[in-house]
């Protein structure tokens, strides 16, 4: 089982702070791509796959299911494949679904699951140097994965059993 | 919106879906549907698999699919669309 602690300081160098950890949450690099089923029917036809995208993931546990920039999603060309009906301070909306394959090379795990399309524009975590949010990792990824979460000891642990 | 004709279709249907294949998932494309399976990603594959890299319906068949949580959304710091 891989098991991957991701310490937060306030700089190099410096110790695991736990108002560091506050400040940034639980985030990690991702690599969102073309689901393989859609892959190998690009390969046939002799299209070119897009290349992936690869930005910060934030861990939501608040989430239900996982959530990716949706003009990313559309730049890797993919399709909505469902809808899911979510609660906003408007009232009711429908988001499109997708499916997708997440790669996080820290970690060395890769999944394949159903996120939600919206709109991550501006979201930047405090992180050194700045790289924007593409992905909210909801519980629908959870599911498959232990977390810890040491605020005191200013760090997190994510382990998978892949 | 996107998949509208699929959500029309599986609206139009949905009770005799419901009496045969309650609890699986219809595969829908336009307005035809091309199959129920079991899981979520069994449906994703034969729709690629018989349609390619093509926008379809992969829709729950239950009376009330509930919403899914976005606090985040639902606090306004995320938006729905782009």
């Amino acid at each position: 089982m891989p098991i991957h602690n991701q310490f937060i300081s306030a700089g190099p160098g410096q110790p695991p702070n736990p108002q560091a950890l506050l400040e940034v949450g639980a985030c990690l690099v991702a690599e969102v791509h073309v689901p393989p089923q859609i892959a190998e029917v690009l390969e046939k036809e002799g299209t070119p796959v897009p290349a992936s995208q690869s930005g910060i993931a934030l861990i939501d546990t608040g989430a239900t299911i996982s959530c990716v920039h949706e003009p990313l999603l559309a730049d890797l060309g993919l399709k909505p494949v469902g809808v899911v009906n979510s609660g906003t301070a408007a009232g009711p909306i429908q988001q499109s679904l997708y499916m997708a394959r997440l790669i996080f090379p820290v970690i060395g795990w890769t999944v394949d699951l159903q996120v939600a399309g919206v709109d991550l524009t501006g979201q930047t975590p405090p992180l050194d140097p700045p790289q924007p949010i593409i992905a909210l990792l909801g519980r629908n990824l959870l599911s498959q994965a232990l977390l810890i979460w040491n605020g005191p000891g200013g760090f997190w642990t994510f382990a998978t059993h892949q | 919106m996107a998949l509208e004709r699929e959500l029309a279709y599986f609206e139009a249907h949905k009770s005799e879906l419901l009496s045969t294949y309650q609890g699986q998932f219809a595969l829908i494309y336009g307005d035809e549907l091309l199959g129920t399976y079991t899981r979520f990603e069994e449906a994703f594959e034969a729709g690629v698999a018989r349609l390619g890299n093509e926008s379809f319906l992969v829709q729950p068949i239950v009376e009330n699919a509930g919403q899914v949580q976005f606090p985040a959304l639902a606090v306004g710091l995320l938006r729905a669309h782009p």
